[in-house]
C-alpha cells in the first residue's frame, strides 16, 4: 500500500515537472527518480522525463477507471460561454421549448393572436418553434375567426427561413393554401426522384455532368428548402460537394451548392459546413456561417464561435458574427457598430446586416441615419434591418419612405420592417402608433380607380369587347389571334393592365420570356400596385425575368443579365415564390460581384 | 502479334511462381493494369474504355519486356524474408536536420511547461520543424504537429508527453540510422512501422506496401482533424467488408488526391495500395467504382466487425500506443449496449463504461444523443483517446435504427 503510494507520489511529481517547465531547476527526487545527476543537460532531462511520463501513461490506462477523468477533462477542457442579448421583455424571456416549469415557450403555447404575432417577429428559434405549434393546433382542430386569422397570414408569410414549417402548415387547411402546397410537394418529390436517379447515374458513370447542375437555380432553392424530407443519398453527395470529395472543386459549384442549402436547416450537413468554416477561403466561410447558422445543432455554436475567434478579415468575421447573433449569441455587437462606419460599401452592408441579429434599440440612430432612398440597395437592408431592432421610433421615417420610395422593392421592405415592428410592439405589450401609411396607401388605390372610371364608356366597352373576344380566341387554343385582340384591348385602354398581364403570362408559358417581359413591364407602368399584388402574376413574372436573365448571361451579356435582375428586385417580390426570389437575389449577388472584379 | 496473342503470352509469364502478382504501366494519362483472378488475365485501364489504345500499347510493351518482375517493384517472396534495411545512406543524411529540429521542438515544450500551452519559441521550433521537411509537409508529420497543438491546448502532462514520446523515438530512430538495421527483428520492424507513419510508405522503397485487390469497402466515418500551421487533414475510415479490417484514407485540404464519393459509399477496389503498418493502415485507392448507397446487408456486414465490450478497446489502444505513441490514432467500430442518460458515457453488456470526449469546438456527446432521438443506436465509430490516465472515445459516426431502416450520421 505504501508502495503504491510512493509510485503514485513519484508519478504525480514527474508529471508537475512537465506542467511547469523545466525552466527553474526541477526537485532532486524527481532527477533521482529518472536516474539523473544534476548536472544532466536540458535535453537529457526532457527526454527522460518524457519518455518516463509517457510509458507510465500508457501502463496505467487500461486499469484506470475513467469517473473521475470524466470530471477531469470538462474541468481542463476551454469553457466558452455564449454571450446573450439581455432582452428582458416577454419576446427576450421566450423559449423555443420550455427548459423547466413555469418558464413561457412557443411550444406550449395556446393563444393563436400571439403565435402569429411571434411568426412574424420572433427569432428563428422562436418562428420555427411558432409555426410548428401552429400545425399542432392545426391538426386538432382549430375552427372560426382564430383559423381565418392564420390563414391570412400564412397566405401572406414567405419567410425562406421557416419554409418548410410554413408548408406543412398549409398543407393542414383546406382551400387554395392546401392545393398550393400540395403541387409544392409533387414538385419537390419529383425533383427529389430525378435527383437521386441523376446522383446514382453520376456515381455508376452513367452521367458524366454534375447532377446538380442540371437543376435550375429555383428548383434547386425550392428541393433544399424541404431539405430535412429528402433521402440520405442526396445530402451525401451535396456534402461531398461542398467539401471537395465530388470530383469537382469547382469553387462556383460550390457556392451555388451553398446559396441552395442556406434555407435548409438540416443537420446533416453541419460537418461540411463546419469543415467550410475552418477553412482560409472567405468567401466560402460567409456562405457557411449563413446556412449553418440556420441549424438547430448543438456543434453549431462551437463551430461559428471557434471560427469568429479565428477571423480576421472584416466581411467574413462580420458575417460569422451576425450568424452567432442567429443563435441568441452577441458577442459581436460592438465590433459590428464599429463597422457601421466603414467607407467600404461591402463591409457596410455585411455590419447592416449583422445588426440585425446582434442589435438593439440603441443601435437606432446610428442605422436611421443609412435609411437614404437614393441607394435604394443600402436602405433595403438598413429597411430590414429596422423591422429586426424593433423600435417604434422607427415608423414615421419607414411610412415616409414606404410613401416617397420610387421603387416597389423599396417601399415593400419599409412596409415590411413596419409590419416587423408593430408584431413585436404587441409581443412585448407596447403600444403601436396609429396606422398612417395605411390610410395614405388607400387614398391612393382610390386616386387611380376614379382615374379610370372617368374614362368614356364607349372606349372602355370597345377594350372589354377585345379583351373578352382574347379570352375566348385563347381558350379555343387560337394563341396567336387572342395576343392580337389583347393588343388591341391594351392600345384601346392604355391604362388598363389586364390585357397585357394575360399576354405576358401567355408568352411565359410558352418560354418565350423576352416577348413576356416587354408586355410586364408596360403592365407595370399602367397599374404597378395591382400587378404587384397577384401571386400568380408575380410569379411567372419573376421566373420570366429570371429565365430571360439565364438567357442572356449564357450569351456572355453579363451587363444585360445583371440589368435585368436589378429591374426585377426593384420590384415588389413578397408575393413571388421564395424560391424564385431568392434565386434572384443569388444571380444578382453573383452578378454584382463578377461586375466588382 | 494481335492482342489475343499478347494476352495469351502475358498470362503464361504471369502464371510462373515467381511471377508478380499485378503488372502496371501508366500510357499517357492513363494507368494499365494486368493481373490474374482465378487463372483469368484481367487488363484494366483507368480510362474506362475495354479494349482501348491504351491496354494494347500496355500489353505490347510488357509482353516485349525481358522479365515482367524487373519492371515493378513487388520482391519475391524470398526477398521479402530478407532483412528490411530502412535507412539508405541518403536518405539517412537528409533527415538528420528534422530530428534535430524535433528534438528542438520537444526541448521547447519541455522547458516551457505544459501548463504554458504555447510560447514564441515552441512556433518558433514548429516553423523550423516544418521547414526541415520536404515539401509538401509529409501528412503523417502534419498530424504530429496538430496532435501536439490539441494536448497543448488541453494541457493535460499525459497526452503531451505521449505526443512528444513518439517524435523522441522517431527521431531516435534517425540518429541510430544505419545502426537500426544491425538490431533484432522486432526494432527494426517497429523502427520501420514509425518510419511509415511519419513520413509515409514511399520512404520504405516499396517494402511498406501491400496491393489490395478485388475488395470491397464500406466508408463509415469521415472527419477533419487539425494538420501542422493553419493545415486541416481529411481522414475517411473504410471497413474491408472481407477482413474486417479498417483503413484509413487521407488527404490535406488543399490537395485533391484522394478518391471521389459521398460518406457513406460503398467502394468496389479493383487496385489499392495498403501500407503494412500504421492504426489504422493508410489506403490509396488506385481504381475503383464508388456507389452512394450502401444496402442493409452491407450494414449487417460492418456489424460483424464491431466491437462489444470496452475492455476489447483498451487492449487495442494499448498495443497501438506501445509502438507508434505519437501518431497511432486507433480507429473502432463499438457497439454499446446502451447510451448512459446522466453522463456522456457508453455502457457495454458487462456494464462497463466508455467516456465519450469531445473539444471546444464539437459538443459530441450531445450531437451523438440528438442523432439517437427518436431510432436505435447500432453502433457508434471513432477514435480511441487516452487522457488523464483514461480511455475515451471521440465519436465520428454513428449507425441507428429508424424504422424499417438503418441511418449513417455524421457526428465530427
Amino acid at each position: 500500500m505504501e508502495g503504491g503510494g510512493r509510485v503514485t507520489n513519484t508519478r504525480e511529481l514527474l508529471r508537475e515537472c512537465l506542467a511547469q517547465g523545466i525552466g527553474r531547476p526541477p526537485p532532486a527526487e524527481a532527477l533521482s527518480a529518472l536516474g539523473l545527476s544534476e548536472s544532466a543537460p536540458d535535453s537529457e532531462l526532457a527526454h527522460a522525463l518524457v519518455q518516463r511520463i509517457a510509458n507510465d501513461d500508457i501502463a496505467q490506462l487500461c486499469i484506470e477507471r475513467t469517473d473521475d477523468a470524466v470530471t477531469q477533462t470538462r474541468d481542463t477542457a476551454p469553457v466558452a460561454v455564449p454571450i446573450e442579448a439581455g432582452d428582458a421583455s416577454f419576446l427576450g424571456r421566450l423559449r423555443p421549448k420550455a427548459a423547466g416549469s413555469g418558464e413561457q415557450s412557443v411550444g406550449e403555447m395556446g393563444d393563436v393572436t400571439t403565435l402569429l404575432a411571434v411568426l412574424r417577429a420572433g427569432s428563428l428559434p422562436q418562428r420555427r418553434a411558432a409555426a410548428v405549434r401552429l400545425g399542432q393546433l392545426l391538426t386538432d382542430g382549430m375552427i372560426g375567426e382564430e383559423k381565418n386569422a392564420v390563414e391570412v397570414v400564412l397566405d401572406q408569410l414567405r419567410d425562406p427561413e421557416i419554409a418548410l414549417e410554413l408548408h406543412m402548415c398549409r398543407a393542414l387547411i383546406s382551400g387554395p393554401l392546401a392545393r398550393e402546397a400540395e403541387r409544392n410537394r409533387r414538385e419537390v418529390v419529383a425533383l427529389a426522384v430525378r435527383l437521386a436517379t441523376d446522383i446514382e447515374r453520376h456515381w455508376d458513370d452513367e452521367l458524366q455532368e454534375e447532377p446538380l447542375t442540371l437543376l435550375s437555380g429555383d428548383a434547386r432553392t425550392l428541393l433544399f428548402l424541404h431539405s430535412r424530407e429528402l433521402d440520405d443519398v442526396i445530402v451525401a453527395h451535396v456534402s461531398a460537394v461542398i467539401e471537395g470529395d465530388a470530383g469537382n472543386a469547382d469553387r462556383a459549384l460550390r457556392r451555388m451548392v451553398l446559396a441552395a442549402i442556406r434555407y435548409s436547416g438540416d443537420r446533416r450537413f453541419v460537418p461540411p459546413l463546419t469543415a467550410l468554416l475552418e477553412g482560409t477561403d472567405g468567401e466560402l466561410v460567409i456562405d457557411a456561417a449563413r446556412a449553418i447558422s440556420r441549424i438547430d445543432d448543438p456543434r453549431v455554436w462551437h463551430a461559428l464561435h471557434a471560427a469568429y475567434e479565428r477571423s480576421v478579415v472584416d466581411t467574413e468575421r462580420l458575417s460569422l458574427g451576425g450568424a452567432l447573433g442567429r443563435l441568441g449569441d452577441v458577442r459581436a455587437a460592438d465590433y459590428v457598430r464599429a463597422q457601421l462606419r466603414s467607407q467600404d460599401e461591402h463591409v457596410l452592408m455585411r455590419a447592416i446586416e449583422a445588426l440585425r441579429t446582434v442589435g438593439s434599440p440603441e443601435d437606432f440612430d446610428a442605422v436611421l441615419q443609412l435609411l437614404d432612398p437614393a441607394r435604394p440597395l443600402i436602405a433595403r437592408k438598413v429597411a430590414h434591418t429596422l423591422g429586426r431592432i424593433g423600435d417604434a421610433r422607427a415608423l414615421p421615417e419607414l411610412t415616409r419612405v414606404s410613401r416617397e420610395a420610387k421603387t416597389g422593392a423599396l417601399r415593400a421592405a419599409a412596409e415590411d420592417a413596419a409590419e416587423e415592428i408593430r408584431a413585436r410592439l404587441v409581443l412585448r405589450g407596447e403600444e403601436a402608433p396609429s396606422d398612417a401609411q395605411i390610410v395614405l396607401i388607400e387614398e391612393q388605390g382610390r386616386a387611380s380607380l376614379t382615374g379610370l372610371e372617368n374614362e368614356p364608356f364607349f372606349v372602355r366597352f370597345r377594350a372589354i369587347r377585345h379583351y373578352v373576344v382574347g379570352r375566348i380566341y385563347h381558350m379555343l387554343g387560337a394563341t396567336e389571334r387572342a395576343l392580337l385582340r389583347f393588343e388591341a384591348a391594351a392600345s384601346t385602354r392604355p391604362g388598363w393592365a389586364a390585357p397585357l398581364v394575360v399576354a405576358a403570362m401567355l408568352h411565359s408559358s410558352r418560354d418565350e420570356h423576352a416577348q413576356a417581359l416587354a408586355l410586364f413591364r408596360r403592365a407595370i407602368d399602367a397599374e404597378r400596385a395591382r400587378v404587384e399584388r397577384n401571386p400568380l402574376v408575380m410569379r411567372a413574372l419573376a421566373r420570366s425575368f429570371l429565365r430571360r436573365s439565364e438567357q442572356v448571361e449564357r450569351d456572355g451579356r453579363f451587363a444585360i443579365a445583371r440589368g435585368l435582375l436589378d429591374e426585377v428586385m426593384a420590384l415588389d417580390l413578397r408575393r413571388a415564390p421564395s424560391s424564385l426570389r431568392f434565386e434572384i437575389g443569388r444571380r444578382y449577388e453573383a452578378l454584382r460581384m463578377l461586375g466588382a472584379r | 502479334m494481335s492482342t489475343v496473342e499478347f494476352m495469351a503470352t502475358l498470362q503464361r509469364r504471369l502464371m510462373q511462381p515467381s511471377a508478380p502478382r499485378r503488372l502496371a504501366s501508366v500510357v499517357g494519362e492513363e494507368e494499365v493494369s494486368a493481373f490474374l483472378r482465378e487463372g483469368r488475365l484481367i487488363v484494366s485501364c483507368t480510362c474506362g474504355t475495354e479494349a482501348c489504345a491504351h491496354a494494347r500499347r500496355a500489353l505490347a510493351w510488357l509482353c516485349h519486356t525481358e522479365s515482367p518482375a524487373s519492371v515493378t517493384a513487388p520482391a519475391s517472396a524470398d526477398e521479402a524474408r530478407a532483412p528490411l534495411s530502412i535507412f539508405p545512406s541518403a536518405l539517412e543524411v537528409d533527415l538528420m536536420p528534422l530530428a534535430d529540429a524535433l528534438d528542438a521542438l520537444l526541448l521547447a515544450v519541455v522547458r516551457a511547461g505544459s501548463a504554458a500551452q504555447t510560447s514564441p519559441t515552441i512556433r518558433d521550433a514548429v516553423e523550423q520543424v516544418v521547414s526541415k521537411a520536404e515539401k509538401p509537409t509529409p501528412l503523417g508529420l502534419a498530424r504530429w504537429l496538430g496532435r501536439l497543438q490539441e494536448a497543448l491546448g488541453r494541457g493535460d502532462p499525459g497526452k503531451i508527453a505521449r505526443v512528444l514520446e513518439g517524435a523522441r523515438r522517431f527521431s531516435d530512430d534517425i540518429r541510430k540510422g544505419a545502426a537500426v538495421n544491425g538490431s533484432d527483428a522486432t526494432q527494426r520492424r517497429h523502427a520501420l512501422q514509425r518510419m511509415v507513419a511519419w513520413l509515409g510508405a514511399s520512404v520504405a522503397a516499396g517494402r511498406a506496401l501491400e496491393p489490395l485487390e478485388d475488395a470491397v469497402l464500406i466508408e463509415v466515418a469521415r472527419e477533419w482533424l487539425p494538420g501542422g500551421p493553419r493545415e486541416r487533414i481529411e481522414r475517411r475510415y473504410l471497413m474491408d467488408l472481407a477482413r474486417g479490417e479498417l483503413l484509413r484514407e487521407e488527404r490535406a485540404r488543399a490537395v485533391m488526391d484522394a478518391s471521389v464519393g459521398p460518406c457513406p459509399r460503398v467502394v468496389q477496389v479493383a487496385f489499392a495500395e495498403v501500407e503494412s503498418f500504421g492504426e489504422p493502415k493508410r489506403v490509396r485507392l488506385l481504381q475503383y467504382a464508388v456507389s452512394p448507397k450502401p444496402t442493409d446487408q452491407h450494414w449487417a456486414k460492418v456489424d460483424r466487425f464491431t466491437a462489444r465490450l470496452v475492455r476489447q478497446l483498451a487492449a487495442t489502444y494499448a498495443a497501438a500506443m506501445s509502438v507508434c505513441p505519437g501518431l497511432a490514432e486507433p480507429f473502432v467500430l463499438f457497439a454499446p449496449r446502451r447510451l448512459s442518460l446522466e453522463r456522456p458515457e457508453l455502457i457495454d453488456a458487462d456494464g462497463e463504461r466508455l467516456a465519450v470526449i469531445g473539444d471546444a469546438e464539437k459538443p459530441l456527446f450531445e450531437t451523438l444523443r440528438a442523432a439517437c432521438e427518436g431510432g436505435r443506436l447500432l453502433w457508434v465509430s471513432g477514435r480511441l483517446i487516452g487522457v488523464a490516465g483514461a480511455l475515451f472515445i471521440r465519436p465520428a459516426s454513428a449507425l441507428v435504427q429508424v424504422g424499417e431502416r438503418q441511418r449513417l450520421c455524421r457526428i465530427a
